[in-house]
């Protein structure tokens, strides 16, 4: 009973690694962004899906990239910070307010994910998920409720449409 | 029994040629990108400022 039971649980959440990398997440955002304490943050990636033709051999490369992403519900504000896997580092901040930015939906197809575009010439798509068990690529953080109060954020406060 | 073995081992040859001939054309080609690519300015990158924690603190503070 408990072997099948457990067999069939499913992989679990380590709660002591996902804190610790929440808290790390918190350190680098504040680290780049100015009161980021104002700001909530989740873990999103983006997906850049390349394909390739070399001769007999063809198919499609994705790249992943990791962010973490912050929101001010006051300030109507999106940040995205770019960042690794293991959270030893992070880039610049970019910053979508809503006021100025072109467009922003929520897309369903091909993957769930929160787009924004800021102007004619780019956009961001941000896939983010309750949790990832895939450290290699992703940031391990367990993220409930901040994805449920991010979406309710960006579907009543931040999209255009 | 054998042919099957046979057609096996064929396909198992095609898949492991087309692998070491995508690493290779991959390689080539990111060789060939890379003075391209480093024509553009890098990105900053901030390293993660460890946050010393109570215990170690305080240990620093007895030395000073």
């Amino acid at each position: 009973m408990g072997f099948f039971s457990n067999l069939f649980k499913g992989p679990e959440v380590d709660m002591e690694k996902s804190n610790a990398n929440a808290k790390k997440m918190r350190t680098l955002f504040n680290q780049v962004v100015e009161n980021g304490d104002d700001y909530r943050i989740i873990f999103g990636y983006t997906e850049d899906v390349s394909r390739f033709n070399y001769g007999f051999v063809h198919g499609s490369k994705t790249k992943i990239g990791n962010l973490i992403v912050g929101w001010n519900e006051e300030t109507k504000t999106i940040v995205a910070v770019p960042t690794v896997p293991d959270l030893s580092g992070c880039g610049d901040p970019t910053y979508y307010r809503q006021s100025e930015i072109l467009k922003a939906y929520r897309n369903k197809y091909p993957t769930d994910a929160f787009v924004i575009y800021p102007d004619k010439k780019g956009y961001l798509a941000i896939n983010a998920y309750d949790w990832l068990d895939d450290e290699n690529l992703y940031v391990y953080v367990s993220q409930e409720k901040e994805l449920a109060d991010f979406t309710d954020f960006f579907m009543t406060q931040f999209t255009t449409k | 029994m054998g042919q099957f073995v046979l057609l096996l081992l064929f396909m198992l040859a095609i898949v492991i040629f087309g692998n070491i001939w995508f690493y290779f054309v991959d390689g080539f080609l990111s060789k060939i990108k890379t003075p391209f690519l480093r024509a553009k300015t890098p990105q900053t990158w901030h390293p993660v400022r460890e946050e010393k924690n109570e215990d170690q603190e305080k240990t620093d503070a007895g030395k000073s």
